[in-house]
């Protein structure tokens, strides 16, 4: 596919979707707690965060199917408040799909531009169009309950796509699948969803998906927004403890930075941290950092900064992950990579290096 | 603050006018919805009972109701009453329990066909099943006491197909691990059916006993068919001193006695029912069959299953074949002759069932989708119409008959020809419910969400989701509600008046009471010709049926 035959708008907003302060109630229960994002034009936001924080909630609030307590939202410059949901020009995949197991595949995809009135010739060339894309060209005629579970997936992308909705919302589109057929599909999804130059929201509790999928991703907890960026820069500097676990990171050290800026952690000298350095900001006694498990390094006997004993040797996609504690009787665990043949085991005192220029405090 | 404000100062008017529109038509499809029911519900069930309990407490006093029961023959009917139905559950479990199993363990050919057969009983009108038992020891000359023990035969024929589907659907899908768990620590197959299997099946099994107490408990048509004079139940007796001796004090305690006994069953059957529905959930787990003992004992299932569904059919068929000493149809040629017994032909008889069918199952139809989708949306009244609109299932035709002969007559409603199709939708509303109510629940909330998101008004939304959806309900809930009105003998007894509402099974009742060989081959040709239309239609429902639509 070299040319992009779907996006024929011409007028382009930057901004295409504002979630503004919305704030969604459920009897006492705040399920959204003004809550605010935005997604430009042909961006994918992915929103991360546990299951319960509110995140498939403020799908339904942008779809019109929870009514909002507070503030507001605008898709394409146009306030939703009072459009009902059949008015919104939106495109919803469920994790479960919600195909219409009485209509054939075909009658799935051409659902939504039946319901717009549009001309059946017109109908039956975009449904066309809209199956080669997801490659099913040749299932149109079968039933929609009569699909695997990576079939349905596809017809439930292709059936939101074909209206050319104005934001394309995905509620853990891929979560009921395993995990080779998930990969596959987030690849797919991204580049056609790129190609297409579609605005989506993304909700996943899966991280992994989220930083494989999306341009900004923004992580909730509670109905709140804890942190946001684009995945590298999110991942860099989570800005929180709960984000940083979050996403994944381990080595969440409490630090000591002294005054002519050596910083100091569990007995050991890390060394000087440089002028610009964030940290030098901070300089309250047990900082927090997040120390990026790339951050870390094995040296050769003498020097490294710390030495630490291996407590588990893994093996993870091509590379061993050790784990490591400081002293032998306890203290945080630290987890490093090495990318070498053989690995030291279990008991070993390893001395370990660290990159202190990538290291951010976090609150 | 004052970008709020002026952001909501324009559409603030128009949006408070489509709303209060909207208010409006929500409120009057609410209206529409449950309004229409629930009159008709009150009218036509809750106000006749009302009536019958009123007459029996109000028209005589606690010491009269006392001396009622008291009698001898009273009591003498009371407890023939429970014994032919206990008689009659234990019988139907002994013959429906191997089929069952068989149809839920076995994967075999012919396995939807005993499947499919097994269930016609159930909807064949009650005067055509015991017409085929009349026959079955008349052809072969039983000395048997034809008063009992052909009514305990039909009565087992007719309910096979419930503990067939209740016992059988649910053992299809109970969970296997704890039986193959029990095998692999040393149980044989008859321990794991002693303490795994019957335990899981525990409620499914109480549960079809109740019910096939209940159906036998209110049978009417069989015993007033095969009973004679000497055997009587609580039915025929109300019936007896309603029409015959127009004693209604004495029906009205006994239809009284009836209303409590089938209320409380009703309560107890549900409350089993409720527990079995969400354990078995499983796919279908039926394996082939592969050992010579297990071909030996399916073949015998089968061989009894067809004993038991195919001989007494077999038989009705050929005695109404049979024309002096040879075969003929003239049996059914003088279906179409005018007999001095009848007020109009059997044929015209045949014709007022099929156009009180028709009408029955079209009003069924719509009663049952306003309170199908008033009992969808939930609320008090959602849940009163619940259960008021099953009423009709466990209080008996006859009392339903007996209280529109109590109750209706103040609005002279009782002599008009139309009632009859009426009281038949009545009979018919719940199968119409029981279609309806769980297809309507099985749509996923998603599914009409997704189609909202993608631009589907709610109109379009019931029309292009909800309705594709059930209208294959609808269907089955008409079909049986015509099945069950074509019929439908108790309340009709009560209710005809004339010719204008003299359907076939008051015909093949009054030809089957009156002696002659000639009327008997008649009334059977009679039986035949509404067995078939009924089974036909029964058949249809059942192969059109979606997998999630189901009567039992």
């Amino acid at each position: 596919m070299t040319e992009c035959r779907c996006c024929d708008r011409t007028t382009r907003l930057m901004t295409a979707l504002l979630v503004d302060e919305a704030s969604v109630r459920y009897g006492d229960r705040t399920a959204l707690d003004r809550f605010s994002v935005a997604a430009d034009t042909g961006q994918i936001v992915a929103v991360v965060g546990p299951s319960g924080s509110g995140k498939s909630t403020l799908l339904r609030a942008i779809a019109g199917l929870e009514p909002l307590s507070g503030g507001r939202i605008v898709l394409d410059g146009r306030d939703l408040a009072g459009v009902p949901t059949h008015r919104r020009g939106l495109g919803l995949m469920f994790q479960d799909h919600g195909l219409f197991s009485h209509l054939d595949v075909a009658g799935n995809v051409a659902y939504g531009l039946r319901m717009q009135g549009e001309d059946p010739d017109v109908q039956r060339s975009r449904t066309a169009e809209l199956l080669d894309l997801v490659g099913l060209e040749n299932l149109g005629s079968r039933r929609a309950d009569q699909l695997s579970g990576g079939e349905a997936q596809r017809v439930a992308l292709a059936r939101a796509l074909a209206p050319r909705p104005g934001l394309l919302m995905l509620d853990e589109p891929l979560g009921s699948l395993d995990r080779a057929l998930r990969h596959q599909l987030t690849e797919e999804l991204r580049l056609l969803l790129s190609e297409l130059g579609q605005t989506a929201v993304h909700v996943t509790h899966d991280q992994a998906e989220a930083f494989a999928l999306a341009d900004r991703v923004v992580v909730v907890a509670d109905g709140r927004v804890l942190g946001e960026g684009a995945p590298a820069e999110l991942w860099a500097d989570p800005g929180s403890r709960f984000v940083a676990e979050f996403l994944g990171h381990r080595n969440l050290w409490s630090v000591d930075l002294d005054g002519d800026g050596r910083l100091r952690w569990q007995g050991a000298s890390l060394g000087e941290v440089d002028v610009e350095h964030p940290l030098r900001r901070r300089r309250s006694p047990g900082q927090v950092v997040v120390v990026p498990i790339t951050a870390l390094s094995l040296r050769g006997p003498g020097c490294g900064q710390f030495s630490a004993t291996v407590t588990e040797v893994g093996f993870r996609q091509g590379r061993y992950h050790i784990v490591a504690k400081r002293s032998q009787g306890g203290g945080p665990e630290i987890g490093v990579y090495l990318d070498a043949p053989t690995a030291p085991s279990v008991g070993e005192t390893i001395e370990i290096g660290v990159d202190l220029g990538v290291i951010r405090p976090v609150d | 603050m004052d970008s709020a404000v002026g952001r909501d100062r324009a559409p603030l008017i128009g949006r408070s006018l489509r709303l209060s529109a909207g208010v409006w038509r929500r409120l009057l499809a609410a209206m529409v919805t449950a309004g229409v029911p629930v009159v008709f519900l009150t009218l036509l069930v809750i106000w006749p009972l009302i009536a019958v309990l009123v007459r029996s407490m109000a028209g005589v006093g606690a010491s009269d109701v006392l001396e009622i029961v008291g009698r001898p023959s009273v009591r003498s009917v009371l407890a023939f009453t429970v014994w032919q139905a206990t008689v009659s559950a234990l019988g139907t479990l002994c013959v429906g329990l191997p089929i069952a199993h068989v149809l839920a363990r076995y994967r075999f050919w012919g396995r939807d066909v005993i499947r499919a057969v097994v269930i016609v009983p159930f909807v064949l009108p009650t005067v055509v099943v015991a017409a085929a038992f009349g026959a079955l020891f008349d052809r072969f000359g039983l000395e048997l006491d034809r008063s009992v023990w052909a009514v305990l035969a039909a009565h087992i024929f007719f309910n096979v197909a419930v503990v067939v589907r209740i016992v059988g659907g649910f053992w299809a899908r109970v969970d296997q691990r704890p039986a193959e768990v029990a095998a692999t620590l040393g149980a044989g197959p008859f321990h794991v059916l002693r303490t795994i299997t019957v335990r899981q099946l525990a409620p499914v099994l109480a549960g079809s006993f109740l019910l096939v107490f209940l159906f036998s408990f209110t049978s009417f048509g069989v015993i007033r068919v095969l009973g004679g004079l000497r055997r009587a139940t609580i039915e025929t007796e109300i019936y007896r001193f309603a029409i015959a001796r127009q004693e209604f004090e004495v029906a009205a305690v006994l239809a009284g006695i009836q209303v409590v006994v089938v209320a409380v069953l009703a309560v107890v059957t549900a409350r089993f029912q409720r527990r079995h529905a969400d354990i078995g959930n499983r796919a279908d787990r039926a394996t082939k069959v592969t050992t010579m003992r297990q071909r030996l004992h399916l073949v015998v299932v089968c061989c009894l299953a067809i004993a038991v569904i195919g001989v007494p059919m077999a038989v009705l068929v050929e005695q109404s074949l049979t024309v002096g000493t040879g075969y003929g149809f003239g049996n059914y040629a003088r279906l179409l002759e005018r007999s001095p017994l009848l007020p109009v032909s059997a044929a015209q008889a045949l014709v007022t069932s099929i156009l009180f069918a028709i009408v029955a199952a079209a009003v069924a139809a719509v009663v049952g989708i306003l309170a199908s989708i008033a009992i969808e949306r939930g609320g008090p009244t959602g849940r009163a119409l619940e259960a008021f609109a099953l009423l009709p299932l466990g209080v008996s035709a006859v009392t339903l008959g007996f209280g529109y002969l109590v109750g209706l007559t103040a609005f002279d409603l009782n002599r008009q020809v139309w009632l009859v199709p009426v009281a038949h939708a009545v009979i018919g509303l719940p199968f119409v419910l029981a279609a309806m109510v769980p297809a309507l629940r099985s749509i996923d909330p998603r599914v009409r969400e997704a189609a909202a998101v993608l631009g589907a008004s709610p109109r379009a939304v019931r029309m292009t989701v909800d309705w594709p959806l059930v209208r294959r309900a609808i269907a089955t809930g008409a079909g049986f509600a015509a099945a069950v009105s074509i019929g439908e003998f108790g309340a009709t007894s009560f209710l005809a008046r004339g010719a204008g509402s003299f359907t076939a099974p008051l015909a093949v009742f009054r030809l089957l009471s009156n002696p002659g060989q000639q009327l008997r081959g008649q009334a059977l040709a009679l039986c035949v010709v509404i067995g078939v239309l009924v089974a036909a239609m029964a058949t249809l429902i059942e192969y059109r049926r979606d997998d999630g639509v189901s009567l039992l």
